[in-house]
């Protein structure tokens, strides 16, 4: 039985020949991340390096992507990169996903009462706030780092959380099936978590996958403004900003680290795109 | 002048899922008269809709394949005619009546609208150029022909304002505004209340003798098509098992199958819990070879699982697909 | 003497919606007797379906008395209502395809009811079984998804989920409607085993009158939120009183020459069943009344016992208007 589900699933998501490449590129990007101080070239000039005689070196046979200004190889420090940013991803979904999910099954469950309106209007004056303006608030109270970054990327990012599981949840609601265990007795937290939350899974993987990319594009973000990782960090962002003063002439500074951004959010996306193709009902 | 309006001749039709074809219809036959009133009785998933849905060409090619078969419309084969023909076709010759309402009404545009389109399409077809103010004349005689009151009002309203018997008529006034020659009911009123459904019902009626269109009347249920049809096919898993006057299927029903459907209605009169059929509806991804009836009847012979059984005729328009009455192998 | 098992006494439930006050239920009386099926019959906004969830516990009466084994049970807000009386009412619901919840497979949806009231872990499975059993499926259905059996399977396992707490009242909504005809008599004679095995008593719910006639042993009838008749079926579908339900029996699709015979002379329907918001005054029939008096404009018509066991809300047969 489970054999034949997934190799239906794998029709499913295969498709579309632009899932695959989706995948690939997503595991490609996962292979570096994980594996980026045994297969980087330089791993130390991830860190304090300096080599000055070696500085804003064009794409040659050492330093195939070049060397920034500091003589530090950017292939090294951009599969690196990817590492810290995929990181970064992660940590904001860990924190997002749970809060918004909880939140949103507890309003939507509860929907037109009191405990909806305070939630979600909350969950309105969160969205209400730019999110670029949110981190730059909490990094201009604490001091700037990544850990602090993505926990301002956290604040603003939730609410879409909590808006997809509570449209979901307060339409299921009605579900009788939902009647039907509250009829026997369920506890709530049965109802929320057993019944109403399995339901709402796949859309909830595909947006996940869906919204890494673009969770790494905001960090990214901040950290060209300054406000995420700090130097030596090699975050992509940062790389960018390193270089982006000298374009065009030392193109390969910012370019390289730009390009590495855009593959990853692509991966993610057309990967995701794949993944809302495999979890969606075939009807004919 | 060909002899029938409408002519399906041996249709088959698959689909194509993960898993493998489904052979949904397996040989369809149908004969309409111009004029006359046919109805197309037959269970959930037993093909009637893939079947009308083929009329009209609206069936999505792919998944749908059809290996053969032929659907006159006036002695010209529907499969064969270009886009503008067909176009033509649906415009003034057929139109259909969607089993339901809220699916068939397009939520964002008012119900003068609605009516608008069709009738500027089809009098377009057929040569004629109306205005805006004529439009609107037949738009609300339509309407008031389908009972609905205060007409004009209702011109201004969405759909979602409405209930399901003013949704239900406004569907058959779009479908006689384009007052063709072939009119396909799908399951008309089965989302309604009874005495709504009955109220339609005889209004589709009424309206079928007055303009003299042929009408295919789909359902599921017996009772819906008694007084309204003068014929009844029978379908069951994709092939037809009977056709019948009306009268003659209620009181001579040959074809296992449609005994056992007549004996699982429960009688106004009593009689208890009718048994229904035993087992269920063949898989379409690995039909029987034969009858497609065979598992669940209690009659069949070795010949029935073997191949699909000819249409024999029993006279008086009475013809039944069944071994038990003779006949060779298909 | 019957025992009476539920009996309600002017039961409302009102609901507040944008487009106003919704009387889905305004006052009706009934009961409802040990072993016996109650049938409810009534078109949308009748306010059945209504009744069913109120007595049930899905919503909170707005006035009136639910008793049930002799016990008040409308006092209390239905999520206090105790696991005892939890336990003995169960509900049966009108669409299979959404009355099991599709990411479970059929083992978790019998497990439920046993896990909520307690039943211990080693006598689960047993009892999963022994469920299965009444309701005629096979035990390789546990692995199964709801996705991957028929709708009157699935009507099947619900009945089982139902019988799970050893329940001594099942309302059933419409438990066939979403069934094609040849399905039903399964469903229908497996649940009348049942009773009779296990002496249950149903609510029967359906527009189905045809079916009515072969279920019910007393059957009431509902027209946007008030019960116009009440009669032992026999009564109902041979002598019926209220115009309405002469309308409604005159509209029944029949088959056989003597059924036809059977139906009051045609009533014939006519105008729209009114919206729940916009009640018409007096008896909210009157609008679509053949019999329509003076008097049904103004003023609500009393229940009336006509003959021991049959009830009727009308003007026709109050004395005040016996001329």
């Amino acid at each position: 039985m489970e054999k034949e589900k997934i190799k239906k699933g794998w029709y499913k998501f295969s498709r579309n020949k632009l899932s695959i490449i989706g995948l690939i590129s997503v595991t490609c990007i996962i292979f570096i991340a994980l594996l980026a101080n045994v297969i980087a070239p330089y791993p130390k000039h991830a860190g304090w390096f300096t080599d000055f005689d070696n500085a804003k070196k064009s794409p040659n046979l050492r330093n195939i992507f070049g060397t920034d200004p500091f003589g530090r190889d950017v292939l090294s420090r951009t599969m690196f990169g990817f590492r810290y940013s995929l990181m970064m991803a992660v940590v904001v979904l860990i924190i997002i996903v749970p809060i918004g999910t909880i939140l949103g099954l507890v309003a939507g469950y509860y929907n037109n009462t009191w405990i909806d309106t305070v939630i979600m209007r909350v969950t309105d004056i969160f969205l209400a706030v730019p999110s670029l303006l949110m981190a730059m608030m909490v990094c201009a109270l604490l001091r700037p780092s990544a850990f602090n970054a993505m926990f301002a990327m956290s604040m603003s990012w939730w609410p879409w959380y909590t808006r997809l599981i509570y449209g979901l949840g307060s339409s299921l609601k009605n579900e009788y099936f939902i009647q039907s265990a509250e009829i026997m007795g369920a506890s709530t937290s049965h109802i929320l978590f057993r019944e109403i939350l399995p339901n709402c899974l796949a859309q909830l993987f595909t947006k996940m996958t869906l919204e890494v990319g673009w969770i790494i594009l905001a960090g990214a973000t901040l950290s060209f403004l300054g406000l995420g990782a700090q130097p030596p960090t090699p975050d992509l962002g940062t790389m960018v900003a390193d270089g982006y003063t000298l374009l065009p002439e030392y193109w390969w500074i910012s370019i390289f680290p730009g390009i590495a951004i855009v593959f990853t959010i692509l991966g993610f996306n057309l990967m995701g795109d794949g993944l809302r193709d495999l979890l969606s009902v075939e009807e004919f | 002048m060909t002899e029938f309006l409408l002519d399906i001749q041996e249709l088959y039709v698959n689909f194509r899922i993960y898993e493998g074809i489904l052979k949904v219809l397996n040989s369809v036959n149908l004969k309409i008269k111009p004029g006359e009133k046919i109805g197309l009785i037959g269970e959930t998933g037993c093909g009637k809709t893939t079947t009308m849905k083929s009329i009209l060409r609206i069936l999505p090619i792919p998944p749908a394949i059809i290996p053969s078969g032929r659907i006159l419309f006036e002695g010209k084969d529907i499969f064969k005619m270009d886009v503008k023909e067909l176009n033509s076709v649906r415009r003034k010759d057929i139109s259909m009546i969607f089993q339901d309402p809220i699916a068939a009404l397009n939520p964002v545009f008012k119900v003068g609208k609605q009516l608008e389109s069709v009738i500027k399409s089809s009098t377009l077809e057929k040569g004629e150029e109306l205005s805006k103010e004529e439009i609107k004349k037949r738009s609300i005689t339509v309407l008031k022909e389908v009972a609905l009151p205060d007409a004009e009002r209702l011109l201004n309203n969405y759909p979602i304002q409405l209930s399901g018997g003013m949704r239900q008529r406004i569907c058959i006034a779009i479908a006689i505004a384009s007052a063709g020659k072939l009119l396909i009911a799908d399951e008309p009123g089965t989302n309604l209340d009874v005495t709504i459904k009955d109220q339609v019902l005889r209004l589709i009626g009424n309206l079928v003798d007055e303009l003299g269109t042929s009408i295919i009347l789909i359902s599921h249920a017996l009772g819906t098509v008694k007084g309204l049809v003068d014929r009844v096919y029978t379908m069951y898993a994709g092939s037809i098992v009977e056709i019948a006057r009306i009268d003659d299927l209620f009181s001579e029903p040959l074809h296992p199958y449609t005994r056992g459907l007549i004996k699982s209605v429960p009688k106004l009169t009593g009689g208890g819990i009718p048994a229904g059929i035993p087992g269920r509806l063949p898989e379409y991804l690995n039909p029987p070879a034969g009858c497609r009836f065979a598992p669940r009847c209690e009659h069949a012979m070795p010949i029935c699982w073997k191949s699909l059984p000819p249409i024999v005729d029993e006279g008086n328009e009475h013809e039944v697909a069944c071994y038990l009455y003779g006949g060779e192998a298909r | 003497m019957t025992d009476e098992i539920l009996s309600v006494t002017d039961l409302k439930k009102y609901f507040k919606t944008d487009e106003g006050l919704v009387k889905a239920v305004d006052g009706i009386d009934f009961h409802i007797n040990v072993g016996e099926t109650f049938g409810l019959v009534g078109e949308s906004g009748s306010g059945k379906s209504t009744t069913a969830f109120t007595i049930i516990g899905v919503y909170t009466p707005t006035a009136g008395e639910i008793v049930f084994k002799g016990q008040q049970v409308s006092l209390v807000n239905v999520k206090k209502r105790p696991k005892s009386i939890k336990r003995q009412m169960q509900m049966v619901f009108q669409d299979p395809g959404t009355s099991l919840n599709p990411k479970q497979t059929i083992k978790q949806i019998l497990e439920l009811p046993l896990k909520i009231h307690h039943t211990d872990i080693k006598d689960r499975t047993e009892r999963i079984y022994e469920l299965l059993e009444r309701v005629e499926l096979p035990k390789d259905y546990l692995d199964r998804n709801p996705g991957a059996i028929g709708g009157g399977e699935k009507q099947l396992v619900a009945i089982a989920r139902a019988l799970a707490t050893n329940p001594s009242f099942i309302a059933l909504d419409e438990p066939t409607s979403a069934l094609d005809v040849s399905m039903q008599g399964k469903i229908l004679n497996t649940l009348m085993r049942i009773q009779k095995e296990s002496e249950l008593s149903y609510l029967f719910i359906t527009h189905d009158l045809s079916l009515m006639r072969n279920v019910a042993a007393r059957v009431g009838i509902m027209y946007l939120g008030k019960l116009f008749e009440v009669a032992k079926t026999e009564e109902f579908f041979h002598k019926p009183l209220h115009p309405y339900t002469k309308m409604l029996l005159s509209s029944i699709p029949v088959v056989t020459d003597e059924e036809e015979k059977m139906k009051p002379a045609k009533a014939v329907s006519r105008g729209e069943i009114p919206s729940p918001v916009n009640v018409p005054s007096g008896c909210y029939f009157h609008p679509r009344c053949v019999d329509c008096m003076d008097i049904c404009m103004t003023e609500e018509p009393p229940t009336i016992e006509v003959e021991p066991g049959h009830t009727v809300k009308c003007h026709l047969f109050s004395a005040s208007t016996e001329s």
